[in-house]
């Protein structure tokens, strides 16, 4: 019976389930094809599968947000649908219905509501999820050699669990919220009129200025500093400012708005203007709180999104461009803390070199004896894998010029300056390599080879921010001098990557004559690093063989002998699993960076990233797309005695139809419209960071999001307009 | 006294008979056979069983009768908020029972002005937005809606409640404010429900005086339902209902309000009285 009565009043009351059950089922839609990632690798190859489960791990923490976010959500909704049914309960109480009768209906609904949402979710989502494998191939950079259907038992018990636990709650909330009620309050529910604070319009107008000055000094502070330090002082001023400056504007922003179009009665005192504008101030009056928060988390999901999606390009972007070898092996010659490394600034050539003599004189003699060649010491420890491996190997010693730092070019190049962010210190030395070897490698991976006069030099850089540095060193015609020798700037900056990383990282190397090499080494210098660049041989074998081969030289030339692994901090265990093949030494090789590796990783990284941004960027949207929709329609519940009597009076449908339509509209509109302003401000200034650090724009990202936010904002207002016009509709048919 | 409870049986007839010739001065209102019948195949109740009256231009006539005589429907149906079930109800010549629905709420906002027992103010505009709400409605143009509004509100004495909030003005000033509200924009008719309902005595009279002084001073049409034998003897006729059907009429004539009040209340004593029996006032006499 009391079940039959839960089903009546549900069919009933469809279109004011509307939001709760959109909400919902686009909750678990999500929930589910989020948390069913992993079971995607089984369309892909081996080593893309380990992302998925790292992906998957990441997505599981946020999970665990994005529930506690949906359950306040469906709280929230559901305090709304009990709220316009107060009347109703208070006539079964009426009629003698036990509490706890009325309780079990409330339930009931709530049950159906969710097993029908649930079940719609579930199907939504497992469909969602078969997408999501197409979006990982294509972010991923490979086709799906076969597609077929995935579906992950465990997303599946998850999602079941999470939205059980929801639902849970919204019972409980729900028992306590009925068994609360008064008789008398229910059955008066449809008289009572809330009150909306009313303002002093001179206080509104006050306190709106003041809000856009707060919020144009957060602006500026924001220009005029940039974004990139968010520990910086006056960043933290930017944010509290704008978020004080926000919260003012909604505050005061109704009577401020009242307080103008009253006093244009041209355009107020037209039709139900006066009305309208009243229902909106008076709900902008109530739920300012409400709005502000809207445009916080509106402003950040997007920021978030945008900036993830843009730095995503920074990161991944050039990857082909950035691994042009099939692998690079790195030497670390001699370094003796870290700054050494990052930061050479030797005074005189032959100070490192003294230095190792006495820290490392082993290994000094011996890479002394092979003149630091990397190639030679590989090919000899195990000579067959490498002649079926390696076709072609080019090796680039880098060498620091005393005494000829970053700074010392600043100050000659008349102050023009390089970001901090690429150099740290000014009193860096400049690297340089010799031309016959840089040329070694343009040519391997097919570029023009450079020619070079005695009196001679260029640089090599294609890192942006980098760029117009190196093109004033150019059109300066700069004069230098290289151990004695001076050397003036070629007509051009060569753009090339001399060894595979993650992103173009060629920064300012110093392209000079074979005899300016010649004369830093017969002053004793010793190479700072060296990279040997390798190309596979076409062998009909894949990349990740090719890997495993040049992992399988290392290990015959850098053994993880006992005494290695001891003086390196390895366990036994990590050789034995396979982790570790070989040890890392100074020299010959430090460091190993295949192509096919990082090409792989970035489409990892791509992936987790790009999920991570959709999967937030949606709930956050979701989040408050649902709480204007929730408010929208509460304020059409309370003001359904106004639409009676306005239809009295003569306000046709078609009327109040426009007056709900612009309600709903505006509503929507405005917390958006600052936060539009404040993305505008903050994507400028992030984008302008970006360009001039890392030279890529992320206003590629800012269309999808714009795209999304449109979507989901579109569906929410619709359903709100429809759920709005049919409350109103009951309204004046009463 | 006899005449006082004669029934009027044949003002229906001979009204009919002059509508379907040419009327040299429409009435205001007129209300033709109307009945109205509610509830289902099972169980049929007549609100309206066959009422007919006539209203003119510039009367101001009160509907009364004891609850459940029909009074209420008869007030909706007047305002086109309801439909009748047969029978014609014309205002100013028009007949309001064959209008759609469209084209009713137009008719509504510019023929009709209405006031409620229970103000129905927006409670979100000021006194001064509610008046002009009503033309604003009707389009009338800006420009003229403030001098409008702000000459019936000098009328009725409400210029210094314009700027507030219903919820900041006393129950008297709501309902003067509603009553400016019916009559800024210029109605054929003004239908009052109940409009002391919610008041106190002192603010009634000054509302009454001033529906009085509207429909003296300012040729306004009043129709107002009431239960309340004072609030009735401010209007120059008033009409007793009960079962759905006609039952008396009083008119004031040149007689005192005080006079006017007495008569009322003799009919109003008489009609709830208990020890009536079937078959109406003849038998009492």
């Amino acid at each position: 019976m009391l079940f039959k009565l839960a089903w009546r009043n549900l069919r009933r009351s469809v279109r004011d389930y509307s939001v709760y059950f959109v909400t919902l089922l686009v909750g678990v839609a999500l929930f589910y094809a989020f948390n069913s990632v992993e079971s995607q690798k089984v369309l892909f190859d081996l080593e893309h599968s380990e992302w998925f489960e790292e992906i998957q791990g990441m997505m599981n923490l946020v999970s665990g947000l994005v529930a506690c976010v949906l359950g306040f959500l469906v709280v929230y909704a559901n305090q709304f649908l009990i709220r316009r049914r107060k009347k109703e309960f208070g006539v079964y109480l009426t009629l003698g219905m036990a509490p706890g009768s009325v309780s079990r209906i409330v339930l009931y609904e709530t049950m159906l509501v969710g097993l029908v949402s649930l079940a719609g979710g579930l199907l939504l989502g497992i469909g969602l999820s078969q997408g999501l494998s197409f979006v990982s191939a294509a972010i991923m950079g490979t086709t799906l050699t076969y597609f077929r259907f995935v579906f992950s038992p465990e997303a599946l018990i998850m999602t079941v669990i999470c939205f059980a636990l929801v639902f849970l709650v919204v019972s409980v909330f729900n028992l306590v919220s009925v068994s609360r009620y008064r008789l008398v309050t229910l059955l008066n529910a449809g008289s009572q009129s809330q009150r909306s604070p009313v303002r002093n319009p001179w206080v509104c107008l006050a306190v709106f200025i003041a809000s856009l000055a707060v919020l144009a000094y957060a602006y500026q502070q924001l220009i005029e500093n940039g974004l990139l330090m968010l520990d910086d002082p006056s960043f933290a001023r930017a944010t509290v400012f704008m978020l004080l400056g926000s919260l003012m504007f909604f505050w005061s922003l109704a009577g401020f708005a009242v307080g103008v179009l009253t006093k244009a009665r041209g355009v107020y005192l037209r039709g139900l203007v006066p009305f309208t504008v009243r229902q909106i101030a008076s709900r902008v009056n109530t739920a300012f709180m409400s709005l502000w928060a809207v445009c916080v988390m509106v402003f950040f999901a997007f920021t978030i999104f945008s900036s993830g999606m843009g730095l995503l390009d920074v990161l991944v972007g050039d990857i082909f461009e950035s691994n042009p070898y099939s692998a690079t092996l790195r030497a670390d010659v001699y370094w003796e803390n870290y700054r050494d490394l990052a930061n050479p600034s030797s005074r005189t050539p032959d100070e490192r070199a003294r230095k190792m003599q006495e820290t490392d004189p082993q290994l000094y003699a011996a890479g002394m004896q092979a003149d630091w060649q990397i190639a030679p010491q590989l090919q000899q420890a195990a000579p067959e894998l490498w002649e079926q491996t390696v076709a072609d190997s080019a090796q680039l010693d880098v060498y620091e010029v005393p005494g000829l730092t970053y700074e010392s070019l600043m100050d000659a190049l008349g102050g023009e300056l390089l970001p901090m962010e690429v150099i740290s210190h000014t009193d860096t030395n400049i690297l340089a390599v010799g031309v016959t070897q840089f040329n070694r490698d343009v040519q391997m991976i097919g570029l023009p080879e450079v020619s070079l006069a005695q009196d001679e030099c260029i640089f090599a850089n294609n890192m942006a921010s980098t760029q117009a540095f190196a093109q004033a060193a150019v059109d300066q015609h700069l004069q230098i001098d290289v151990c004695g020798a001076p050397l003036r700037f070629g007509d051009q900056v060569y753009r090339m990557q001399i060894c595979d990383t993650s992103m173009p990282s060629t920064v300012l190397m110093l392209v000079v004559p074979d005899s300016a090499i010649d004369r830093l080494v017969d002053a004793g210098a010793i190479p700072n690093y060296s990279y040997l660049n390798l190309m596979y041989r076409d062998n009909g074998q894949s990349d990740v063989q090719n890997d495993e081969a040049l992992k399988q030289i290392l290990g015959k030339a850098q053994p993880p002998t006992p005494e290695a692994l001891i003086e390196h901090g390895l366990s036994i265990e990590s050789v034995e699993s396979g982790e570790v093949s070989y040890v890392m030494e100074m020299w010959p090789v430090t460091m190993v960076v295949t192509a096919h590796e990082q090409i792989t990783q970035s489409g990892g990284v791509k992936l987790m990233v790009t999920y991570l941004a959709i999967y937030m960027g949606v709930i956050l949207l979701i989040a408050t797309a649902a709480i204007l929709a929730i408010q929208s329609l509460s304020q059409t519940v309370d003001s359904e005695r106004r639409y009676r009597m306005l239809g009295r009076i003569g306000a046709d449908s078609g009327m109040l139809g426009r007056s709900l339509f612009a309600q709903t509209l505006i509503y929507f509109l405005v917390p958006l419209s600052l936060a539009a302003c404040h993305c505008a401000c903050a994507l400028g200034v992030l984008s302008h960071t970006l360009d001039t650090t890392l030279g890529v724009s992320i206003l590629g990202a800012v269309l999808p999001a714009i795209e999304l936010l449109v979507a989901i904002y579109g569906l929410y207002f619709l359903v709100t307009y429809f759920a709005n016009r049919s409350i109103m509709a009951q309204a004046l048919k009463a | 006294m006899a005449e006082v409870y004669a029934t009027p049986i044949l003002a229906e007839e001979t009204v009919t008979v002059r509508n379907d010739a040419r009327r040299p001065a429409p009435a205001a209102l007129s209300v033709r056979r109307v009945t109205k019948v509610f509830g289902s195949k099972d169980s049929l109740t007549n609100a309206l069983a066959g009422i007919s009256f006539d209203v003119a231009e510039g009367e101001f006539i009160s509907i009364m009768g004891p609850s459940g005589s029909g009074k209420t429907t008869l007030l909706n149906c007047v305002s086109t908020i309801d439909k009748v079930t047969t029978g014609q109800i014309f205002i100013s010549g028009e007949d309001i029972t064959r209008m759609r629905k469209s084209a009713l709420a137009k008719f509504r906002r510019d023929k009709l002005g209405f006031i409620f027992q229970d103000f129905n103010l927006l409670d979100t505009l000021t006194g001064y937005e509610n008046i002009a709400l009503a033309l604003t409605i009707k389009h009338v143009n800006p420009s003229s809606v403030d001098t409008r509004v702000r000459a019936v509100a000098d009328v009725l004495g409400v210029s210094p409640v314009l700027g507030k909030y219903p919820n900041q003005m006393s129950g008297g000033q709501k309902q003067r404010i509603a009553a400016a509200r019916a009559l800024v924009a210029d109605p054929q008719l003004i239908l009052a429900d109940e409009p002391t309902g919610a008041l106190d005595s002192r603010s009634a009279t000054v509302l009454l005086e001033t529906l009085e002084m509207m429909n003296r001073d300012l040729g306004a049409t009043i129709m107002m339902v009431t239960h309340d034998s004072f609030a009735a003897s401010f209007s120059s006729r008033v009409l007793f209902i009960k079962d759905g059907v006609l039952f008396n009429e009083v008119r004031r004539g040149d007689c005192t309000r005080t006079e006017f009040f007495q008569r009322i209340v003799e009919v109003v004593s008489f009609l709830s009285g208990d020890a009536v029996p079937e078959g109406g006032a003849s038998h009492v006499v």
